[in-house]
């Protein structure tokens, strides 16, 4: 029976026919009233960015009267503005309190002015990868470096480190009294801060968001909760002034009211009333600083895993950012991420050490792009962690015991594994201070590689091959045998651990490798469940509390001690310190505990990491500070190509 | 027949349950344990914080992970079930799901220190004025839940520091089997264990006064929960699904919960990813068809020549190719374009550009414009073909084998017999007849599809359901895998009922009753 093409099949042709038409029409309608909206988006943008123009026109005239006002007042004898200067107790301002000394640190703006320099363009959009997506940007309820590093481009806080001195400057605060034994610090907003829908910043805004936002149990910030723990209360004295009060007079209460990110309460507010709807967010981010995320509605926010992108906010109140946007792509296989970087996708990118060390030789990569490595106080630390303390409280290790700590690192070629291993990426650490920052003792040198000392120390503390077997024992005749933990999935500590157990061997110590998932680290270390342990500390500011992973009270529940190192001197070192409140003082005192790890060797230190960055020719003005990247003085140069191919 | 169905319907609840009870304990027993992910992110940083064991509690306490695990799951069970049990919930106008506050407990083992627990005055019953708009209604249940959250913290953390002053007081009289790594004393702690504690270790004022603490918090804690508890009572929202029996027994929607890792709904998390995944399958799958099955037919029909030696051989080869190899080759070499053709793009589904771009492609000032359709096709190119190049070598091996079994069959030979030409015994009889296996495997491999292919999302950085779910077990993402599972489950078991359906459909000698 052959097949005859019947008029049904006909009817259903005609169908099938009309429905695609139909399709490509609706695409094309579709098509047309896009192609308006965007016409008018383009409208409404150079009107914005027209008003923000005049904005910061009006802003500049108020500017230079207040200039005026205070050439008059310094003519008639007040003192103001430099560091540091003392108020007479006459002339003291009218928010400031009795008998206390004043500080300020003067205008906030660039560190390098972009704007001086040769060739200067303004716009173009800056395109940077994230290695992994973070699953939300929210504030306060971000959970990771992602999220981070992306709020700290929207949201600004009371103050910041200087990108080169590192010290904390006033950012949203203009000037500020502190309380000589510490339990209040005074704080007077800037005048023009306002957020990025112009609304100023106010000292209501500052309190709402700690208290009613950060504080408020009903949003998922327990990580921020946990971290702000000196701050007692807040009070709005005035709409520019507010003041913090302290628990106790702490080394750190002056960073952490200067560090948390001001958030503004009338746009804010409305969103946290149901919490629920807040906590699942994605993308609800909005502040005072030089950037902002273009749409922000709790209906139209930016979810994963779009790219994340930052449009120039023209409303910023500080000195207007050259870049007109900042793009972020997230690709997680780093393979992908460099291909697609050397293929013109992006402007920066981090490199693993082994493809920075590739690209070294490759001429053509290096003629286009630039190879960025540099130390600064966000970088880290590698260490082996030895444990001082019993086991899972099983019994000792052999490494309670100083001498035998200080036989490790006598032992471990520390150059060796950074010139090899870490492909010369890594210079010595000597303490948890990173070298960077003033918290470090200059004056410590690092250990030698001395595998004669290393011997030396073992017999000091009773460990020599008795039987003759090559392999130490101990009075009790219990041989040296340890069990070394590492993270998988690095082929870079891989060949660390490896290098590491012959060194042992050679000496008569047998070490066993254990490799773990990443997931169950805190698992072992809650537990105190190792012998010898590496993996690396990162940290966020130039000051770290070494008490959280220093003092023996940290060994206790659960403490970040988990190598269980107890040491009387340090102790009292960290309470002194954390009770310090000079900065110089403070650092004599951290220099003494410096050189009670480099003498006690709880860790073995072996090396600081560099920041390292792949950028494109075209990208101007990136500075490598000490304080990691300032994204708002970056330029695009329009000299060399577009990145497209 | 609808027996038979009804049948097969029924038996898969206990199958499910089996089934995510193996996922649940198998998360439950893997190293770090159900929420590994709570505790990822606070390492390898130098921040300092509060008492691990009060921020563990907090969290916790917001995921009930301080259940026994058992409990966790029967709870996890009552919230996917579609029948629950007791007082419904009630559903916000966001569309939130309310529930009624979940219980407090008391601190451990106070009743050897303390006899008598606080008493807690029950509220009155709240009714809310007819006159009480939604805005107003939803305004005070709001504020009584925020009360109580707040005071349910307060109450935790006295809890804890409670369970940390015992903990410390047991390790000082050598009773360290009673203590939890974070230094809280176990909750299932002997009442002799506490009172050696109270009286021996020396410390007991302050543990008399960390309890008082302890039980005041709890106390108003309880008090606010009764009166979160009278608002509710009062129904501030309309309640969810349907009554069977009131008060008792009503049928829901499902709730498959939050992602701890994500911290939202799994539901918009799959949402997401689904989509993007069937895409891609639905570009591969016909791709496979359209070749494989006509090369199985033209390698039966031509059996033993060079096309069906050459097609064999070359299928054969691609399906051993390993995937991660061959996608670290595409984006080598056709992908860059530094050291290959840089034809293709890298990552992710669309160019940057693509928003702005119309949904076809047009000439705009003599430049080319892609469009969003074709912007889309061109990224989906190099994942499709990592999809496609393995299933050429099963699918076409079946089509030839189920073919060259029908050759071999009486009423071929009686066709020929006949003079019914070749053409047409191949395309109508045995083609036909060869196709019941082939349908069948397509229902086996719709359920693999939405698994995702875990390597190819991650290399071409794709976030479809393979993304999702090696994170999710990266992570221990109790509610992910969870909600994953069960429904991998559910589709798996509906294909097999459908194939099952379908032989009996096909085949009129196959019958189930």
């Amino acid at each position: 029976m052959p097949s005859k093409f019947g008029f049904k099949d006909f009817i259903l042709m005609v169908l099938v026919l009309i429905t695609m038409i139909l399709v490509i029409l609706a695409m094309m309608q579709d098509d047309r009233t896009f192609q308006n909206l965007k016409e008018t988006e383009a409208k409404l943008n150079d009107i914005e960015s027209n008003l923000a123009r005049m904005q910061r026109q009006l802003d500049t005239n108020d500017l230079s009267t207040k200039l005026d006002e205070i050439s008059r007042q310094l003519e008639s004898g007040v003192i103001v503005s430099g560091s540091s200067s003392t108020a007479q107790r006459s002339n003291l301002p009218d928010w400031a309190r009795e008998g206390v000394e004043i500080d300020s640190t003067g205008p906030w703006g660039f560190t390098t002015d972009p704007y001086d320099q040769d060739g200067f363009s303004d716009g173009g959009e800056f395109t940077e990868y994230f290695e992994g997506q973070p699953p939300k940007i929210t504030t306060f309820l971000y959970a990771d470096v992602y999220g981070r590093r992306v709020n700290d481009l929207v949201m600004e806080s009371l103050g910041w480190y200087d990108p080169i001195s590192l010290k904390m400057q006033g950012r949203l605060a203009e000037s500020w009294q502190y309380d000589p034994n510490g339990e209040w610090l005074r704080v007077k907003i800037r005048d023009n801060a306002r957020f990025s829908d112009g609304e100023p910043v106010t000292a209501e805004d500052v309190r709402w968001t700690y208290e009613d936002f950060l504080f408020n149990q009903e949003i998922e910030a327990e990580r921020f909760r946990s971290v702000y723990n000196a701050i007692k209360s807040i009070e709005v004295i005035s709409e520019k002034v507010v003041e913090f009060t302290f628990f106790e007079p702490r080394f750190d209460n002056f960073d952490q009211a200067f560090g948390f990110k001001i958030a503004p309460k009338h746009i804010y507010q409305s969103w946290t009333e149901s919490p629920a709807a807040f906590n699942q967010s994605t993308g609800l981010l909005v502040g005072s600083g030089p950037y902002k995320l273009a749409r922000v509605s709790p209906d139209d926010q930016w979810t994963p895993p779009s790219d994340i992108v930052l449009v120039r906010n023209d409303l910023y109140w500080g000195p207007r950012t050259p870049l007109a946007s900042v793009r972020i792509k997230c690709i997680s296989d780093s393979l992908a991420r460099l291909t697609d970087y050397t293929n013109g996708g992006g402007d920066m990118m981090r490199p693993n050490p082994s493809q920075f060390d590739e690209q070294r030789a490759n001429e053509s990569f290096n003629e286009q792009h630039d190879m960025r490595e540099w130390y600064n106080m966000r970088g880290g630390y590698s260490f082996i962690g030895w444990q001082c303390g019993p086991r899972n409280n099983g019994p000792l290790t052999p490494f309670h015991d100083q001498r035998v700590r200080l036989a490790m690192t006598h032992l471990i070629d520390r150059d060796r594994i950074r010139r090899d291993i870490s492909k010369g990426l890594a210079r010595p650490a000597t303490g948890p201070f990173l070298s960077s920052t003033p918290q470090s003792n200059p004056e410590i040198e690092p250990y030698p590689h001395d595998p004669e000392r290393a011997k030396e120390l073992l017999a000091e503390a009773g460990w020599i091959d008795r039987d003759g077997d090559n392999v130490l024992e101990n009075e009790r005749g219990d041989e040296f045998v340890f069990e070394f933990t590492f993270g998988q999935g690095s082929e870079g500590t891989l060949r660390m651990v490896t290098y590491i157990k012959d060194a042992c061997a050679a000496v008569g110590i047998r070490c066993n490798l254990r490799p773990i998932d990443w997931s169950v680290l805190s698992d072992i270390l809650n537990r105190r469940d190792f012998d010898a342990i590496t993996f690396a500390w990162s940290a966020s500011a130039p000051e770290s509390d070494p008490n959280q992973i220093w003092h023996s009270n940290s060994i206790a529940n659960q403490g970040d001690n988990f190598i269980q190192w107890s040491s009387p001197d340090a102790d009292r070192l960290i309470e002194e310190g954390r009770r310090m409140l000079n900065v110089d003082e403070r650092m004599k005192v951290w220099h003494q505990l410096h050189t009670v790890f480099h003498e006690e060797q709880p860790y073995t230190f072996i090396s600081e990491s560099p920041w390292l960055r792949f950028t494109t020719k075209r990208m101007r003005n990136m500075q490598e500070y000490n304080s990691g990247l300032e994204y708002h003085e970056f330029w695009i140069s329009r000299e060399s190509s577009p990145m497209t191919n | 027949m609808g027996t038979y169905i009804l049948r097969r319907l029924i038996l898969m609840v206990p199958t499910l349950i089996g089934l995510t009870l193996m996922v649940f304990l198998l998360i439950a027993m893997s190293p770090g344990g159900i929420g590994a992910a709570l505790n990822v992110s606070s390492g390898g940083q130098m921040d300092s914080g509060t008492s691990k064991a009060q921020q563990q509690a907090y969290l916790e306490d917001r995921y009930g992970l301080d259940d026994p695990v058992l409990i966790q799951y029967v709870r996890w069970l009552g919230r996917v079930s579609p029948v629950k049990f007791g007082q419904r919930d009630q559903i916000a106008p966001t569309g939130e799901v309310v529930r009624a506050p979940k219980q407090l407990k008391t601190p451990p083992r106070y009743d050897v220190i303390n006899d008598t627990l606080p008493e807690v005055e029950a509220p009155d019953p709240v009714v809310f004025d007819e006159s009480m708009t939604q805005e107003e209604q939803t305004r005070a249940y709001r504020l009584a839940s925020q009360h109580y959250t707040r005071l349910r913290a307060d109450s935790i953390r006295t809890r804890t520091i409670y369970l940390e002053t015992l903990g410390r007081a047991l390790r000082e009289i050598d009773q360290d089997k009673y203590v939890e790594r974070t230094g809280t004393m176990k909750t299932d702690a002997p009442k002799r264990a506490v009172e050696r504690a109270l009286t021996e270790s020396g410390m007991e004022s302050e543990i008399r006064e960390s309890l008082d603490n302890a039980l005041s918090a709890y106390a108003s804690a309880e008090r606010a929960r009764l009166e979160l508890k009278a608002v509710f009572d009062a129904k501030p929202f309309r309640e969810a699904g349907f009554p069977i029996i009131p008060g008792t027994l009503s049928v829901a929607a499902p709730d498959l919960g939050m992602s701890f890792s994500r911290g939202r709904p799994v539901t918009a998390l799959i949402a997401e990813a689904l989509p993007i995944t069937l895409l891609l399958n639905f570009i591969a799958i016909p791709i496979i068809y359209i070749i494989a099955v006509p090369s199985g037919m033209l390698a039966a029909t031509h059996r033993g020549s060079w096309f069906d030696v050459l097609s064999g051989g070359l299928y054969v080869a691609l399906w051993s190719v390993p995937i991660v190899w061959a996608c670290v080759l595409m984006l080598g070499y056709l992908a860059n374009n530094q050291s290959g053709l840089g034809a293709f793009p890298v990552t992710g589904l669309h160019s940057i550009e693509a928003q702005d771009m119309t949904w076809l492609p047009s000439f705009n000032d003599g430049h080319f414009v892609r469009g969003f359709i074709l912007d889309t096709l061109w990224h989906l190119c190099l994942p499709v073909a990592a999809l496609v190049y393995t299933g050429f070598a099963v699918l076409s091996k079946q089509t030839r084998a189920a073919m060259l079994d029908n050759f071999n069959a009486d009423y071929v030979r009686t066709a020929k017999a006949k003079g019914v030409p070749s053409r047409d015994i191949v395309l109508r009889h045995v083609f036909r007849n060869s196709l019941l296996p082939i349908i069948t495997m397509f229902v086996s491999i719709f359920p693999a599809m939405l698994a995702g292919s875990v390597v190819v999302e991650k290399v071409f950085s794709v976030p479809g359901m393979g993304s999702l779910v090696i994170e999710a077990i990266f992570l221990r993402d109790r509610e992910v895998l969870l909600a994953n599972a069960f429904i991998i489950g559910v589709v798996n078991m509906l294909a097999l009922l459908l194939a099952d359906v379908l032989y009996a459909l096909a085949d009129p000698r196959i019958s189930y009753d």
